[in-house]
């Protein structure tokens, strides 16, 4: 390894002295940051050596970034966990219980906000550990949602936990905060009920009156539910949610479609969850 | 194997043993398949090339100075004495001594350290020290070794404090610099280089070992800084074999007993260099390497021939031929009394 620019190709590249494991759904940014933090130098240095030693071209090359990478870090190249149909997926603090207390975020796309493995919520910030009903509703999750390809950060869920918020009685809210010892409102509302009732928006568990598939006959519907989502008011406006669901069940109405019967309707569970 | 000048080849270094090769009689190798030979042959090569190190006086009072370094090291002083120096003129074995002794280290602290991997625990480093040294050159061929990126923007402060922290989370616990005599302290620049040394094997709680040529006398060591580092090794002078007393061509023969014994020749018999020992020690001048470069280049010689064993007439003959011969060796030495009877 010397200054002058000996052209190595980046998957020549030796690796670096101090060597972190990459967690699993970790991204590959998350893992550079903790990496050039073991080594006590900076991306910049990196990034610079890599254009002095001619593995990288400036301003253009971002695979060879990453590829050289895989070299520095002697990892082996994985294969995408995430679906190929994920519509939205944001980077998200992995859990801290399964990184041994580093911090190191990925694309959360296969979890909600619990970690199984450890029984407890993925973000710090939303408490510590779980009870009952945090856990089956991630379970719910996973297996209703993830499954098709629906992420936490779809409009889906979170119109459902935003239009929850809305419906809900601050009561019983307040006590889920309270009982559950999270801050944060997704934390307080992940429960199954919630979890079902976002189910009941993606489409698996709807059919046409005559039986068919929504199929695409929903798109109109999740694109409705994207353009509004944002509209809803996070200060408490029952009004809103309850004209923003007479607008989705009459949406739904029209391209002929009925919910799924294990749920009941949209107002069914959000009313029982208001009691 | 090449001098290890990466962390890779540093650590393959560590985990090799090389593997001597069967004792086959002249009859079996000669029963043996060309592809049997080819192979057979080519063990016999890695095993002459071998980084071996030998039992000598000298690494024997190395070892007793590296443990009374390494106990000092376990003290809590902040000024104790951590740092061993060693000397000698060149192809007199301080490089092989060292690296030894770093490997001895770096397998006695994995082993006591069985959980941590190969890759988050690195016991111990060795460094050449470039020509005309300074500070940043000095950095710059830590990080090469460490392979640790760095920009030709960068400040000798900042590769230091990046190196630091790399061998600290390492737990790096020995440091080997090579060819030390390339500092120059007696020189503004080598005086700097000398200068970030000296601070540099402070701030790091690990044991030096500085290897160079003839270092009492050279600039490594003059100057005010150098007299510091100085003050603050232990110091060795490795002086090679001599002939001057029968202890030391006791020594001499010994050596070159050993060495005849490792030859993995079919027809070498047993003590069968003894009585070249002072042609040996003449063309040599009492250098092992020197000694052990000549026998390796006779033995190859004699494997390629089919001879299967080397003789007087083979070293003299190699000896003016390779270079070994000692610049103060007489041209014309008189026979040993049994070569002149076996010629």
């Amino acid at each position: 390894m010397t200054d002058s620019p000996t052209f190595i190709r980046p998957e020549h590249l030796s690796p670096l002295p101090v060597r972190l494991r990459r967690f699993a759904y970790e991204s590959m940014d998350s893992y550079i940051r903790r990496s050039v933090r073991a080594n006590g130098i900076t991306v910049d240095v990196v990034r610079q050596w890599l254009i002095q030693q001619g593995a990288l071209i400036p301003d253009v090359d971002q695979d060879g970034w990453y590829s050289a990478w895989y070299a520095l870090g002697a990892l082996h190249q994985r294969r995408s966990r995430s679906r190929t149909n994920v519509p939205v997926v944001a980077e998200r603090q992995l859990c801290t219980r399964c990184t041994h207390g580093e911090y190191a975020s990925g694309p959360l796309a296969q979890y909600g906000l619990v970690c199984l493995k450890h029984r407890c919520w993925i973000d710090p910030r939303d408490g510590g550990n779980v009870d009952g009903d945090s856990l089956a509703a991630e379970k719910l999750f996973r297996r209703e949602l993830v499954s098709q390809g629906f992420t936490l950060e779809s409009p889906e869920m979170r119109f459902t936990l935003r239009l929850t918020r809305l419906a809900v009685d601050q009561r019983w809210f307040d006590v889920q905060l309270r009982n559950r010892g999270t801050q944060s409102a997704a934390g307080a509302l992940f429960v199954p009920q919630v979890t079902l009732a976002a189910a009941l928006f993606v489409g698996d568990g709807l059919t046409t009156l005559s039986g068919a598939p929504v199929g695409e006959r929903l798109l109109p519907c999740t694109q409705w539910i994207a353009q509004h989502v944002d509209g809803i008011s996070s200060n408490g406006e029952p009004w809103r949610a309850g004209a923003l669901l007479s607008h989705l069940i009459l949406e739904y109405q029209r391209i002929e479609v009925v919910p799924d019967s294990r749920g009941g309707t949209h107002t069914d569970v959000l009313q029982r969850l208001s009691r | 194997m090449a001098i290890p000048t990466t962390l890779e080849s540093w650590r393959s270094f560590v985990t090799h043993s090389p593997e001597r090769p069967d004792s086959l009689s002249a009859q079996q190798i000669t029963s043996l398949s060309t592809a049997a030979k080819a192979t057979y042959d080519d063990k016999r090569m890695r095993w002459l090339s071998a980084d071996l190190v030998l039992e000598t006086p000298d690494v024997r009072r190395l070892r007793q100075l590296w443990a009374i370094l390494s106990a000092e090291a376990m003290t809590d002083a902040a000024t104790a004495s951590r740092t061993l120096a060693v000397s000698g003129a060149p192809t007199y074995g301080k490089s092989t001594a060292m690296m030894w002794l770093a490997k001895h280290h770096e397998r006695r602290e994995r082993h006591r350290h069985p959980t941590l991997s190969a890759t988050e625990f690195q016991p111990s480093i060795y460094v050449v020290t470039p020509p005309a040294t300074t500070p940043k050159m000095l950095m710059i061929a830590f990080c090469n070794t460490l392979g640790l990126p760095h920009t030709r923007s960068q400040t000798a402060q900042d590769l230091t404090e990046q190196v630091l922290h790399v061998l600290s989370t390492l737990r790096t616990t020995l440091v080997v610099l090579d060819e030390i005599h390339n500092v120059h302290s007696n020189r503004q620049v080598g005086a700097e280089a000398a200068s970030s040394l000296k601070l540099f094997a402070e701030r790091l709680d690990a044991a030096f070992l500085l290897a160079g040529i003839d270092l009492p006398r050279s600039p490594v060591f003059a100057g005010p800084v150098g007299e510091q580092l100085a003050g603050r090794a232990m110091h060795y002078d490795i002086v090679g074999f001599g002939r001057q007393s029968a202890q030391r061509r006791t020594e001499w023969n010994a050596l070159v007993a050993t060495l005849n014994d490792m030859l993995p020749l079919a027809n070498q018999e047993e003590g069968a260099l003894q009585p070249s020992t002072g042609f040996l020690f003449d063309v040599t001048d009492g250098s092992i390497g020197r000694l052990r470069a000549l026998l390796r280049r006779a033995a190859i010689d004699a494997i390629f021939s089919g001879r299967e064993q080397i003789n007087k007439n083979d070293l003299q003959r190699l000896a003016s031929a390779t270079g070994v011969q000692s610049k103060n060796a007489p041209r014309n030495t008189a026979p040993d009394d049994a070569e002149a009877a076996t010629a």
